[in-house]
């Protein structure tokens, strides 16, 4: 290698690491120095407390139990969808299977919205019910309860489960459940002692996975479990912008943080766990067709369920922002556009959109600045700076958005880097929790482009720029799209920061329908619907739209 | 008493037939080979006999009793798998021992059936081994342990050297009909390769297109084969169109040939099949023996195979016919015009 192309890899390497170190470690070490000094001396002193007031040890096993029971039930239920898209070929399946990503991308304020709007107090199915049995008040009362929370988790996670246990389960061999069939063993005695231990790393992975995320879930505990329910990650908020404790909200943050890095650590661990085992016997995928009653049953039965669990919620949401007093209307929608002089925001709603757009704009570009340089100092070679830094530029992915947030208003508001006031806080935080995307979508590209592609146009006479230019940045052109679109959806969707950060007279759209959903009177509601149809619909074509370009034809992922 | 019989069982998938009833017979501790191309539907003849595949119609019957409504784990069959199908979460001993376990041996019964099963196949001293280390030949070993463990009443064996190289399979081979006579064991296997089908069994079910065209002992399907289609799949490819001369004689365009022409009326259209073994280049102005037809060609290619040439021949019609010629004899030279004795082959009605 050449000297020169040292000085060129430091300076590809710089980039990601000065922004890394200046919008995530510095935040982050503020939260340590926060919640390690009292009264201006290191101790242990707010941790101690954090373990010794019950209410934040009701917080942690809270956490910890409803993210266990939330991982069960989408396991349980998910499972036979695994095993019906990993066995069958069907009409619609690669439709049905996109489609049902769709809640997994959602953001978790449009999540609990549409929750709301099917079985929330003002939900389609409790109105339905009073209007039938002439009901004064809602049958239904699941706002605030557990069950809304798990309902909503099952709802969010469930793909997540279908895709990883069934592409596992696509890859086992169904000669071997055959085999055991002939060996004596009936149909439960074969899925218990071959399917399952072979599906055991998946569910492993799909368990984990499903068990963070709802670990640190935010928006859905926030807006559906109300002030009697906190995950660490809502008692981060309520310390930190409803009490002003500070030191408290800290320590909670660095738990979050310590156990974030534990599960993702043992997650990683899981899956190369798993990526050795399934290689001696990963090979040909064998489907069959749905041909007698009882394949029939199963495909079609569960078809259905999935169809009733994920699409109700979302076409409830978008029929409950048309429907108002006088019949369907658009009447919500046009609310949005109104300044009335009781308004929230003093602003039309719609204006959110704007800033919104606006953000994730911001984020996108800023994304793309980063990520680039790093998938390129990446892709370079195989060295130690490159197996250290790739987990270092991942490091993000590890980290909650409630925690980012809040180490930003305190380590950002004050000299060195006092961007308080400034625009720019919201995308920053965005664009730390997007690049690390971009930079998944554009590294295999990048990795895959041979070494005497670009040898070759050197030595045809191309300068490095037109290297560049002329072989490279085409042959990345479509994960550079892919990855653009997932960082500005990212940004669109993104609730846990900016609740922190966001001016209260900026606010982006999950917060208007935080603010709207929190407010009585139905015209509050009708427009946090109608602002959520809205949101939904952005994100799910976007989702659509990264699914066609990572699939269809010029897709490089 | 008839142990396994097969009536009229036919199934299709979709718009495709892929069985058209078949039905055949096996005696107990007799193994049958079921011979085929591949698509010619014996691997599903196999597994409707395992229990894996429900036919559309006709049945499988164990010593009269009809198996409709067994399902496979309690039928006691044991099954070799066309890729093994081993289990890759469990060792070597694990595999064998599965079987067992599920016919509630118990644990000691188990371990010592185990290692017997291991020594029956020469794997002593491999149990702990994960599949994963295993080559394709003790792989092989392992799925035949693993299937005889239990102590089937019939063995099914699909394309059971399908997935090893030559070599391997040769020796293979040999080891299986040794453990097979050895045990008694009833068997039906299934293979795409009439040498292993030679091998191996007692009896050759030869299958085209879902049906059973002919079954036989190996030596008569040799010798009689009961159509060009059988002769061509048995490697007999010297077919030569004719019409019957008389009881001993067909007129082709190498000339009249003496075939066994008996029962068939002079001037029918015919399909003869010269042998390619018993075949003797003869001089120029010598005599066949008695019962040897001559044919006269250009030699194309020779190929040495140790104990025989084995030549191309360029017929008068353009047609090229292959024979083994005894290698006493010296190699014939490419491109020079020979005279071959040949003995009198079999004689198919022409169904076109």
């Amino acid at each position: 290698m050449k000297p020169g192309r040292d000085h060129s890899a430091v300076a590809l390497a710089a980039v990601p690491l000065l922004f890394l170190g200046a919008f995530y470690f510095y935040p982050l070490f503020e939260i340590f120095s926060v919640s390690l000094t009292s009264d201006g001396t290191w101790g242990l002193r707010n941790i101690v407390n954090v373990f010794s007031a019950g209410y934040y040890a009701r917080v942690l096993w809270f956490t910890t139990w409803q993210a266990a029971l939330s991982t069960l039930l989408t396991l349980v239920l998910a499972l036979p969808a695994a095993y019906v898209f990993a066995r069958y070929r069907f009409p619609g399946k690669s439709l049905i299977q996109s489609l049902s990503a769709i809640p997994f991308v959602l953001p978790s304020v449009v999540v609990a919205a549409a929750f709301s709007a099917l079985l929330g107090p003002r939900g389609l199915v409790n109105e339905w019910l009073m209007a039938i049995r002439g009901l004064e008040s809602p049958p239904i009362r699941l706002e605030h309860t557990i069950t809304f929370i798990l309902m909503a988790h099952v709802f969010y996670n469930f793909t997540v489960v279908l895709r990883i246990v069934g592409g596992f389960w696509s890859r086992i061999d169904p000669g071997l459940v055959q085999a055991a069939q002939v060996l004596g063993a009936s149909p439960w005695q074969s899925f218990r002692k071959i399917t399952l231990p072979l599906l055991r790393p998946g569910i492993m992975a799909a368990s984990l996975l499903v068990f963070i995320f709802c670990f640190s879930s935010f928006g859905v505990i926030l807006i559906l479990g109300g002030p009697r329910f906190a995950t660490i990650e809502v008692a981060v908020y309520r310390q930190a912008m409803h009490l002003f404790n500070l030191p408290m909200a800290a320590a909670l943050s660095l738990l979050q943080i310590c156990f974030m890095f534990v599960f993702m650590w043992v997650y990683t661990r899981l899956q190369r766990a798993a990526s050795v085992e399934l290689t001696p016997e990963a090979g040909r995928i064998v489907q069959r067709d749905v041909a007698t009653v009882k394949d029939r049953l199963i495909v079609w039965g569960t078809v259905s369920f999935m169809l009733v669990l994920l699409a109700a919620p979302l076409l409830a949401l978008a029929f409950r922002s048309l429907s108002t007093e006088g019949g369907l209307s658009l009447l919500y929608y046009r609310a949005l556009f109104q300044n009335p002089s009781q308004s929230i925001f003093y602003i039309p709603p719609v204006s959110a959109i704007g800033y919104s757009v606006g953000y994730a704009a911001v984020a996108l570009v800023m994304s793309l600045c980063i990520a680039l340089p790093a998938a390129l100092f990446l892709s370079r070679d195989r060295g130690r700076a490159t197996s250290l830094l790739d987990p270092l530029f991942m490091l993000p992915l590890a980290t909650s958005s409630v925690t980012l947030g809040f180490g930003y208003i305190i380590a950002l508001d004050e000299p060195p880097l006092n961007l308080r006031t400034s625009l720019l806080i919201v995308p920053l935080a965005h664009t730390l929790v997007a690049y690390p995307f971009v930079v998944r979508s554009i590294l295999p590209a990048l990795r895959s482009i041979p070494a005497g592609l670009r040898e070759s146009a050197v030595l045809l006479g191309a300068a490095p720029s037109q290297v560049w230019w002329k072989v490279t940045a085409p042959l990345i052109r479509m994960p550079l799209v892919v990855g653009a679109i997932f960082a500005f959806t990212v940004s669109l969707g993104e609730f846990g920061a900016t609740i922190f950060l966001a001016r209260p007279e900026l606010p982006t759209m999950p917060l208007a329908i935080y603010r709207f959903l929190g407010r009585p009177g139905a015209l509050n509601y009708g427009q946090a619907m109608a602002m959520s149809t809205i949101l939904m619909i952005v994100t799910a074509a976007g989702f659509l739209l990264l699914e066609r370009l990572r699939t269809g034809p010029g897709g490089e992922l | 008493m008839v142990f396994l019989e097969a009536r009229n069982l036919s199934k299709s998938f979709g718009s495709q037939r892929v069985l058209h009833r078949v039905s055949f017979t096996l005696e107990q501790g007799n193994i049958l080979c079921i011979l085929g191309p591949s698509g010619s539907g014996k691997t599903t003849l196999l597994r409707i006999i395992a229990g894996l595949e429900t036919p559309d119609d006709g049945s499988v019957l164990l010593r009269g009793r009809d198996l409709r409504h067994t399902p496979p784990h309690l039928r006691r069959f044991g099954m070799m798998f066309q890729e093994f199908a081993l289990f890759p979460h469990l060792d070597v001993s694990g595999n064998i021992a599965f079987g067992l376990h599920m016919r509630k041996f118990s644990r000691a019964e188990a371990a010592k059936r185990t290692a017997e099963m291991l020594s029956l196949v020469g794997l002593e001293g491999f149990g702990a081994r994960r599949i994963g280390e295993l080559s394709g030949g003790e792989r092989q070993r392992v799925a035949l342990a693993r299937s005889l463990a239990p102590y089937p009443v019939l063995l099914l064996l699909d394309e059971p050297l399908g997935s090893l190289d030559r070599a391997l399979r040769e020796k293979l081979l040999f080891d299986l009909r040794e453990i097979l006579r050895r045990i008694g064991m009833t068997t039906i296997f299934v293979t795409h390769d009439q040498a292993e089908a030679f091998a191996v069994s007692d009896t050759i079910a030869v299958m085209d297109r879902g049906g059973i065209v002919q079954m036989d002992t190996p030596e008569n399907l040799y010798r009689n084969p009961a159509s060009p289609e059988v002769a061509r799949f048995l490697g007999l490819s010297n077919l030569i169109d004719g019409r019957v001369e008389s009881a001993s004689s067909v007129a082709t365009a190498l000339g009249s040939l003496i075939a066994p022409a008996q029962g068939l009326a002079a001037g029918e259209r015919v399909t003869v099949l010269i042998r390619p073994d018993a075949a003797r280049i003869i001089g120029e102005d010598e005599k066949p023996a008695l019962g040897m037809s001559i044919i006269e060609g250009t030699v194309r290619d020779c190929l040495f195979r140790g104990k025989n040439y084995h030549i191309e021949l360029k017929v008068q019609g353009g047609q090229t016919l292959v024979f083994e010629v005894p290698i006493e004899a010296g190699a014939p030279e490419i491109g020079r015009a020979v005279r071959l004795a040949v003995a009198p082959g079999s004689v198919f009605h022409s169904s076109r």
